[in-house]
């Protein structure tokens, strides 16, 4: 049980050695009878206490006098001094304990917001992508008709594959969700079918076993499947007797031939096993079906712009191969890097954000500068005392630096801290759509550049004032009314311009910030099409051992929505496969009776959805002209369909839809009778144009329109809160059939949040900078206008003794302020239009620069700056005329 | 004669009091138990070896212990001059407090007899 090493070198290196024994002895031997009766860690805290308060000098000095001269080592007596210059900064720091408080904290919050949000920017944009050389890795999509930008068809697919001049390889995949066997509840996972290309493409080897072959890639091949490191481990528990087990996909025991490394996730990490394409590249489906993914590696020597006019060339030669399917509309073939695939949307929101966090750091900086003037300012007199009495200079810079080095060092430990949290917690805050936020880690380049610069501004703006006051001559500000006028109003210069770049930075933030907020409220306000509020979605996914065939799918739907309509506290209820804003619908040609088109090339084409009778009225979705399904739509009834407004005007302008007739493009397929034309819907996000959809009853889809859907999404609406009735629905779904899969239960609200996620993140975190820098800001002006007061105070006293009233000198204080003020709000309006570009993507239903939001700011800074001002303003009217006329 | 300091007079007190076990750490828990002064050990030991230069304690080294981490302990105590010392610095408070009450006020007016 011996006391603390570090205190006792410490101890060993200021006590003289005559009491060593002495000191160092009680001190043990107290430590020892405090840890039984205090505890450890008061007792080290007693320890460090006597060490810190021990009194080298005062012993050395005592110790002189009783016995002979001891030699110091110059080496000690450095530690010695330097350790006292410590101890008198932390309690001169201390004695000011908000000033000091505020300068840490300001430094430690832009260190840490700086490197938390550099370390999101990395992670998500700049990290190269965990696959073998990932910039030669490009992604290929088709557009045929529209401006919409989608999957290759199988021969096109086998098209590109074929271009060994520019490909290395082509894979091609889409996306399966079948149910998971042996399981506790039924649950579905999300399956990658793939061709064998896909891993040599990507070049990452298995961990465990090995990836499928061509061979096993070929149509009427058995499946076989690659698992994530994940289900290995969540599944069959890491165990190595993986390779002899089979995974159960919708009842089918697949057998496991290889295990992914961990980390690997392609497309993104929800995808947790491949499987086989099994194309029949002999007879490729149509030419139409636009389905496939697609992801190529280019040939070494290829360069993206070759391979994009190598492309081009392709696809206009296929125009003129096949114009039965591209008459219409062309080809275009897109490629893209996966990088930008990958983050392309989120670029823009990430990089304001980076640019938001560096004027914060910027604004930091100025205030701590500010802070560390000012102190500069208090000590320049107890400077030119010690100066006058002897102090070298270079002890008086080390005392100065001393302090704002501890300032500095503090405030950057914090930041340290407080970059670590941010790390940890944004990547959870992070909406689903911010990709890549797996792997963000700490930048340990952009921690050290912060703390370089946190530091180095302590150092700097502690220096100047002490440089200052070292080399101005003591006799000058220990005279009567010194105080060096003109060094004075080159420093009051230097002050005021840091106020004002401050607040122009400010401004900057606090308008971008605002524009964000308008943006953010407009899309709440944009008419979706639907009704968001108390509405309940829950997707059904029948097991297909339940359920096997098409009439059992309709009937199994049809009794869960009289069931769950029937609830007490539900409105209504329907189902429908593609909920609004989640994306994903399938655009599929049609035929318009009496406008046949001779190609699929030519016909027109629109989003589908299913629906079952209620649906609409739970969504809220108004019917616009005709009727809504009805449970008389049933299979055997005559087919029906429901088109959007906007592709009743774009196909039957000028006249009424209804009673036409259109059928799906292909041969023995019934037409459908429109009967009902319904508001349009904003399906893939608010701030998107609604599509041209049509809509087909899904009692009758499989006779109409190919197949019934599964699975689908029950919608309720509800009395009251929805999320109060999710158990009751889960249970009364659960009771008619215990095997269904439920998945995805949320409130529509939820739905349309998670919608707007990546808008929402940026936005809260623009907003918390905003608010930090105007507080910053606030607190800067207070700082210069109070100095300015108390520099002044002879004058004000000289003015109010000559008969001014208080409320001129307050108005004089204030209008200083103000003019302060306009100079910030000048700068930071010339600074937000430099920047506005920056916003340009983020931005919705108002310009960057939007004149509301500028005069709204405006008013905020000056009320501000007023409030800041308020303080010493009243002070100054307080002057005693006859105080501050008194000599100092 | 030396006059004391009000710290050096209750060092020197604490010293009479402990006796034989007058050192440091002990001096410093007589002075915060008694005299409710909190004082930094290296404080008492300045004061102590201020004390022994002016001649009025004196000091010797016992044994090292192991509870010490093998360092020895300085002792105390008073010496005649010491003592001396107190008494005079006692007689010239008692003296000044002569006829005023607690408040600080004299019992008789604002002239104290001498």
């Amino acid at each position: 049980m011996s006391p603390p090493a570090l205190a006792q070198w410490l101890l060993t290196m200021l006590v003289p050695p005559g009491f060593r024994d002495a000191l160092g002895g009680d001190l043990a031997e107290r430590y020892a009878r405090d840890v039984p009766e205090h505890g450890r860690l008061r007792a080290v805290m007693r320890y460090w206490w006597e060490v810190v308060r021990a009194r080298p000098i005062a012993l050395r000095r005592s110790a002189r006098l009783v016995r002979s001269t001891e030699e110091t080592v110059p080496g000690r007596r450095r530690v010695i001094g330097l350790w006292d210059d410590l101890r008198s900064g932390v309690r001169r720091l201390a004695s000011a304990p908000v000033h000091s408080a505020l300068a840490v904290l300001t430094l430690a919050f832009g260190v840490g917001a700086t490197t938390a949000i550099w370390s999101v920017v990395d992670g998500v944009l700049l990290r190269p992508l965990p696959f073998a050389t990932p910039d030669r890795l490009v992604v290929m999509q088709a557009s045929t008709k529209s401006d919409a930008w989608y999957g290759s068809s199988e021969p096109e697919y086998l098209d590109l594959g074929s271009r060994s001049d520019v490909f290395a390889a082509v894979a091609a995949y889409t996306w399966a969700e079948p149910v998971l066997g042996d399981t506790l509840e039924p649950r579905r996972i999300t399956v990658l079918t793939a061709s064998a290309e896909l891993f040599p493409v990507l070049g990452v080897a298995p961990v465990l076993g090995r990836t499928y072959t061509a061979e096993e890639d070929r149509r009427g091949a058995d499946a076989v499947v690659v698992i994530s490191w994940a289900l290995w481990q969540q599944h069959f528990g890491g165990s190595s007797a993986v390779l002899q087990q089979s995974l159960r996909l919708n009842d089918l025991a697949v057998p496991i031939i290889g295990v992914m490394p961990r980390g690997f996730a392609f497309p993104g990490p929800a995808v947790q096993a491949w499987i086989p394409l099994r194309l029949d590249r002999a007879n490729p489906w149509a030419r139409n079906n636009h389905y496939l993914e697609t992801i190529g590696r280019l040939q070494r020597d290829m360069t993206l712009e070759r391979a994009r006019s190598q492309l081009a060339s392709l696809a206009a030669r296929s125009e003129i191969t096949y114009p039965e399917f591209y008459a219409d509309g062309g080809y275009r073939v897109r490629v893209r890097t996966l990088r930008e695939q990958v983050v392309g949307d989120v670029r823009g929101a990430l990089l304001v954000l980076l640019g938001a966090v560096g004027l914060l750091l910027t604004i930091a900086c100025v205030n701590v500068a500010n802070l560390l003037l000012a102190r500069g300012e208090v000590r320049r007199r107890e400077i030119a005392v010690r100066a006058a009495l002897g102090a070298r200079s270079g002890r008086l810079i080390r005392l100065v630096l001393v302090e704002s080095t501890a300032l500095a060092v503090a405030g950057g430990v914090l930041g340290v801290g407080l970059a670590w949290t941010g790390v940890q917690q944004l990547p959870k805050l992070a909406p689903a759509s911010v990709p890549r936020v797996e792997g963000v880690a700490i930048d340990a380049t952009v921690l050290g550049f912060s703390l370089l610069l946190v530091l180095l501004t302590g150092l700097a703006f502690g220096l100047l004032p002490a440089l200052t006051a070292a080399r101005t001559p003591p006799s000058d500000v220990l005279e009567e009314g010194g105080a060096g006028r003109v060094a004075g109003s080159r420093r009051s210069l230097l002050r005021r311009g840091l106020v004002a770049v401050q607040l122009a930075l400010a401004v900057a933030l606090v308008l971008g910030a605002g524009v964000l907020i308008r943006s953010f409220a407009n899309l709440y306000n944009v008419d979706a099409g639907i009704l968001t509020s108390r509405v309940l979605t829950l997707r059904l996914s029948p097991s297909p051992a339940q359920h096997t065939d098409n009439p059992d799918v309709v009937r199994f739907h049809d009794d869960v929505r009289q069931h769950i309509a029937a609830l007490p506290g539900v409105v209504g209820a329907g189902l429908v496969s593609n909920l609004p804003l989640t994306g994903g619908m399938n655009g599929w040609s049609f035929q318009i009776e009496g406008r046949i088109a001779a190609t699929v090339g030519d016909a027109p084409a629109a989003d589908i959805n299913q629906v079952t009778p209620g649906y609409f009225e739970a969504m809220g979705q108004p019917i616009i002209r005709g009727r809504a399904f009805t449970a008389a739509d049933r299979a055997d009834a005559p087919p029906v369909v429901i088109i959007s407004e906007s592709l009743a005007t774009k196909y039957w302008p000028g006249e009424d839809p209804i009673g036409r007739r259109f059928r799906v493009f292909a041969e023995d397929w019934p037409f459908m009778e429109i009967v009902g034309i319904v508001r349009d819907v904003r399906h893939y996000g608010v701030d998107r144009d609604a599509y041209p959809a049509w809509y087909v009853p899904h009692a009758q889809a499989y006779q109409t329109a190919y197949t019934s859907f599964r699975p689908m999404t029950l919608v309720v609406r509800t009395a009251a809160q929805p999320s109060a009735l999710a158990g009751t629905v889960r249970n009364a779904v659960r009771a008619l059939d215990p095997t269904v899969t439920i998945e995805n239960v949320r409130t529509m609200q939820d739905v349309l949040n998670a919608s707007l996620g990546t808008r929402r993140f940026t936005l809260t975190l623009i907003a918390a900078f905003a608010i930090v820098a105007l507080f910053l800001a606030c607190v800067g002006v207070y700082g210069v206008v109070a100095w300015s007061v108390a520099t002044r105070r002879r004058e004000i006293g000289v003015r109010m003794a000559l008969g001014a009233r208080a409320a001129s000198v307050l108005r004089s204080v204030l209008g200083e302020a103000l003019v302060l003020t306009s100079a910030g709000l000048l700068g930071g309006l010339l600074l937000s239009m430099v920047l506005s570009a920056a916003l340009e993507g983020l931005v919705f239903g108002v310009r960057p620069m939007d004149p509301l939001t500028c005069i709204a700011v405006a008013v905020l800074l000056a009320m501000t700056a007023v409030l800041a001002a308020l303080g010493p303003a009243l002070r100054a009217t307080r002057v005693d005329p006859l105080a501050a006329l008194r000599p100092d | 004669m030396d006059h004391l300091g009000e710290l050096e007079q209750l060092v020197m007190l604490a010293v009479l009091r402990l006796g034989d076990d007058a050192y440091g750490a002990e001096i410093q828990r007589e002075l915060a138990q008694r005299a409710k002064r909190r004082v930094s050990l290296g404080t008492v030991y300045v004061t102590l070896t201020r004390l022994e230069a002016k001649g009025m304690v004196r000091s010797w080294l016992g044994d090292p212990t192991p509870a010490r981490g093998g360092k020895a302990r300085r002792h105390f105590a008073v010496e005649r001059a010491g003592m001396a010392s107190l008494r005079t610095s006692r007689e010239a408070l008692a003296r000044m407090w002569e006829g005023l009450s607690g408040g600080g006020q004299s019992a008789s007016g604002s002239h104290a007899r001498s």
